[in-house]
Parts: C-alpha cells; sequence; structure tokens
C-alpha cells in the first residue's frame, strides 16, 4: 500500500514537471524608462570671454546609450527631455555669479542662474538655478522625434544624423579683470527619457 | 483544484530560476530612472516578498530527537500573494525635473504601462516606468538537515544559480549570480519536559539571499522562535511563533542626472512577529507539509522532504 502511495506521488511530479515551465511563467511587456543626457561642455578664460560654442553629435550619444542597455530601436516608444542640469568641473579663477542662457540650434534651450562657478557647484532645472524655455524644448523634442522615426525606419543602418550647434552666453557678477581671470569648465546637459517596451517573463504561479 | 493552482505548488521551485533569467536583468533598468525614494518605494513590495519568503518554511515539527543520526534532504517552496494597495506608490518627479509633481505609479509588480506627467510650464514630460504586473512571489530552496547532538539539529539552505545572460554582441551582462545561503539550528524543549502534551522546540536561522556580482540586491533574514507540534501514525499539525527581522540594500547604476553615478537604496531594517500553522504528512521517508504564514503579508509554503 506504501510503495504505491509512492508510486501515484512519484508519477504525479513527473507529469506536472513536464508542464511546469509553461504554466508558471507569463510573458509580460514592460514599458521601462532608460535615463540619458546629452551634456555640452563650456570654457570660460581670461576676462573678455562672454560667450562659447559646441558641436554635439546627440544621436551618436544617444545610439551609444542604446547600445549600453541592449535596446533594440523598435522597441522605442518616445524620447523626451524631462529636465536639465549644470555642473562646474573645474575652477581656479575668478568667482562670480553667472546668468545666461543655452541656445541649440540658435533657439533659446535653457536659461541659467547660477550663485558661484566653484568646483562642483551644480544645479537642475528643478531647484530654480536653471530654466526650460517651452519653444525650445518643442525644437528640441521634434528633432529627437525626427532621429527616432529614422532610427527605427533602419535600425542595422548608420546612426541618423542629430547633430545640435549649443552656444553659451553669459554676464558675470562681479565681472572678471586681468587680473582676477576667469578660468574653469563647465557643463550643461538636457536629461532624456527613452521609453521603451521590454518583453519578459515572469513567475506568476497563483 | 485547477491545473494552474496545481502547477503553482509543483513548480513554485521553478519560480527562483525563471524570474532571475529574465526579470531580475530589468529590474536594474527599470529602476535606472530613479535616483532615490522612488526607488524605495517601487522596490518596496519586493521587499517585503523577499522577507517574508525567508522566513517562511524553516521547520514542519516541534519534534527534535534528543539522540541519534538524522538526515532529510528538502525543497521548500514559499509563495507571498500580493494585495491590491501594493501595486502603486505615490511617485514624485525626479529633482531634474522642473517642478515636483506627485503621482499615483506602479511599483516592481504594478501595471506595466507607465505613467506621464507634463510641467505645464514648459512641456516638459517626467515618465514613471511600469512593473511587472505579477500578483504573487515565490522563492524556492533545497535544504538539508542533520542531527542530533543532546537534541539539536543543524540545517543549511543554499541554492545558486547563474543568471548572467548573453547580450546580442556575444557578451555577458552584469547581472552574475544568485545566491540563496541560510543556516541556523533547533534545539528541543520538550527534553526538558517529559509530560509535555507536544514537541516543542526553539529555533535560531540566519539568511542572505544576493543577486547579482554587482550586489544589485542582498537581503538578510533572521528568525528567532519557538515550535510546536503533534505527531500522530501520518499527520503532524505544527504551529510556531517567530520575530523575524530583515534588512535589503539594491544599488544601481544610472546616468540619468548626466554622469554615471551609483545608487544605493538602503531599505530600513524590520521587525515582525511571524505566526505559522502547517499540517505535515509522513509517508516513512517521504515527507510533505504545508503552512500559512501570518506576518507582515500573508504566504504559504509548501514542502517535500526524503529522510528520516
Amino acid at each position: 500500500m506504501r510503495s504505491r502511495t509512492l508510486s501515484i506521488l512519484g508519477l504525479l511530479l513527473v507529469s506536472l514537471a513536464v508542464k511546469g515551465e509553461s504554466c508558471l511563467l507569463e510573458q509580460r511587456k514592460v514599458s521601462a524608462v532608460l535615463g540619458s543626457s546629452i551634456p555640452a561642455e563650456w570654457q570660460s578664460r581670461g576676462f573678455t570671454e562672454t560667450m562659447d560654442d559646441s558641436t554635439i553629435d546627440a544621436g551618436a550619444i544617444i545610439d551609444e546609450a542604446l547600445d549600453d542597455a541592449d535596446i533594440d530601436p523598435a522597441d522605442i516608444k518616445s524620447i523626451a527631455i524631462a529636465g536639465g542640469c549644470y555642473e562646474v568641473v573645474r575652477s581656479s579663477g575668478h568667482d562670480a555669479q553667472r546668468e545666461g542662457t543655452v541656445e541649440i540650434d540658435d533657439v533659446l534651450v535653457l536659461s541659467f542662474d547660477v550663485p558661484n562657478n566653484q568646483t562642483g557647484t551644480a544645479g537642475t532645472s528643478g531647484d530654480g538655478t536653471l530654466t526650460l524655455n517651452s519653444a525650445g524644448l518643442t525644437y528640441v523634442n521634434g528633432k529627437l522625434n525626427t532621429f527616432l522615426t529614422a532610427l527605427k525606419a533602419n535600425p542595422d543602418g548608420p546612426t541618423p544624423p542629430l547633430v545640435f550647434t549649443y552656444k553659451a552666453e553669459w554676464t558675470s557678477t562681479p565681472p572678471p579683470t586681468s587680473g582676477d581671470p576667469d578660468d574653469f569648465d563647465w557643463i550643461t546637459c538636457i536629461n532624456l527619457q527613452i521609453e521603451y517596451e521590454v518583453e519578459v517573463d515572469v513567475p506568476n504561479p497563483l | 483544484m485547477s491545473i494552474r493552482k496545481v502547477c503553482a505548488v509543483a513548480f513554485a521551485g521553478l519560480a527562483i530560476v525563471a524570474m532571475s533569467a529574465h526579470a531580475h536583468a530589468q529590474v536594474e533598468e527599470l529602476l535606472s530612472s530613479y535616483t532615490g525614494a522612488n526607488g524605495v518605494a517601487y522596490m518596496d513590495p519586493l521587499k517585503d516578498a523577499i522577507g517574508s519568503n525567508l522566513s517562511d518554511g524553516l521547520y514542519m515539527s516541534g519534534h527534535v530527537p534528543r539522540a541519534g543520526f538524522h538526515a532529510r534532504l528538502d525543497v521548500r517552496a514559499m509563495v507571498v500573494k500580493f494585495d491590491d494597495d501594493e501595486r502603486t506608490f505615490m511617485g514624485v518627479t525626479e529633482d531634474y525635473f522642473p517642478a515636483e509633481f506627485s503621482q499615483e505609479v506602479p511599483t516592481v509588480i504594478g501595471d506595466e504601462d507607465a505613467v506621464a506627467v507634463t510641467d505645464p510650464g514648459t512641456g516638459a514630460v517626467f515618465l514613471f516606468p511600469g512593473g511587472f504586473n505579477i500578483d504573487n512571489f515565490a522563492l524556492a530552496v533545497p535544504q538539508l538537515t542533520i542531527g542530533s547532538v543532546m537534541g539539536t539539529e543543524a540545517t543549511i539552505r543554499y541554492i545558486a544559480v547563474d543568471i548572467g545572460e548573453e547580450s546580442n554582441d556575444g557578451g555577458s551582462s552584469e547581472l552574475g549570480n544568485l545566491s540563496l545561503f541560510g543556516i541556523g539550528g533547533r534545539h528541543s524543549i520538550s527534553q526538558y519536559f517529559p509530560g509535555l502534551p507536544v514537541d516543542a522546540s526553539a529555533m535560531f536561522f540566519y539568511q542572505r539571499l544576493q543577486i547579482g556580482d554587482d550586489d544589485l540586491l542582498v537581503a538578510q533574514g533572521q528568525s528567532f522562535g519557538i515550535q510546536v507540534s503533534k505527531r500522530f501514525p501520518i499527520i503532524e499539525p505544527y504551529g510556531g511563533l517567530a520575530i523575524d527581522t530583515f534588512d535589503m540594500d539594491v544599488t544601481y547604476k544610472t546616468d540619468v542626472t548626466g554622469q554615471e553615478e551609483e545608487i544605493d537604496l538602503d531599505f530600513d531594517r524590520e521587525t515582525t512577529g511571524h505566526f505559522t500553522a502547517g499540517l505535515g504528512l509522513h509517508f516513512g521517508f517521504l515527507h510533505l507539509n504545508g503552512e500559512v504564514n501570518i506576518a507582515s503579508q500573508t504566504s504559504f509554503a509548501a514542502g517535500l522532504g526524503l529522510g528520516l
């Protein structure tokens, strides 16, 4: 009697083992969000500079972020700006309040009012020192959307072009002098959120 | 019982492997847009579930022989059913967003869809990621019990799974391994009270769960308690009271703020009372048990063991 009971239990377990994985796992399509950013680096030297410009290959930055996270372009739903940030990465000269703007392709995107330029000084569009311009966001988001459309249309091809021409202008209070010149490097960034869909098998046994 | 429920009971043991291969890999991605309090709240249901599961299924009897060799190999499976209110939390937009907004958004077990918040002043949009949309969380682990010396037995739990995942370029992910290690012991109390109508024992157990070589998730739990049982020819009802302590850390990287930084989510250490009621079945060398556990969450455990 005991051996028969054990045999029945054994058969039951074996038969369930065949069906086990399929009844345990369920597939989900989860909307994930990858945080990324497009930084621009600025330098201020001497006592007459009040602007700097640079050209940023934003397409390459986004493409690298997607590669690092192993995201297939076909799974991306949107790429959009969620904020902005700045940080003084090095400073050894004049210290002053800095007020100014950052334009992308001659469209105002960021305004800043930074209390000083000491190394490590940082802020975001959420703390009042950096302001996003709605027209600028519309312009950049439009560019990002065009980039995404091109990327999805040819996911195995070269990265579609997305190059931004940045220009920063500022005033300093008090201004630098020949005896106390500027000598600092800083970055601004636009924070991006990339929404994408990821398929995942999850255990959900009951 | 539906086939779905039969499968659940029989194969909860696969959960730890199944979830590790895919879902754990995605947890870090889902967290990458959070830098602090949002991450803690997002992961909180999983923390509670892991804490409950680790404290379940540690025993199936109050009996510990006073002397003589005995050994038993068990597989214990533990399942926590989530409450509806654990599916969401009040998320707050991250500090780089132009304005602070609170919004009810999914936790790691919540709905799959992301939730968007728009700042009317600038048009900036903040997205809160979706969850895995799961109703429960299961863990299973083999454990070996050996005794007895002066009415004391020792139990070890251990499972290690390689959850490195091949990426598109042929390399492996940074996820690494999942491991669960536990060790503890029980000491017979009833040996000191010969007239006691039930078997009674005291227990201490320590466990450590680690996911990822970079310590994506590290959880530790301790349980201290007493158990009683009454043995009949086949069945053995049992129960127990315990104090559980549990803490968990989650560490991941994000570059959402412009530079890569490591985020360390340190969850508060929790101490909870834990009540267990269960029934064991003994067929010679084969032992089966099922139990319900009432602690911070209500959970269920089942076991299958071979040995004396």
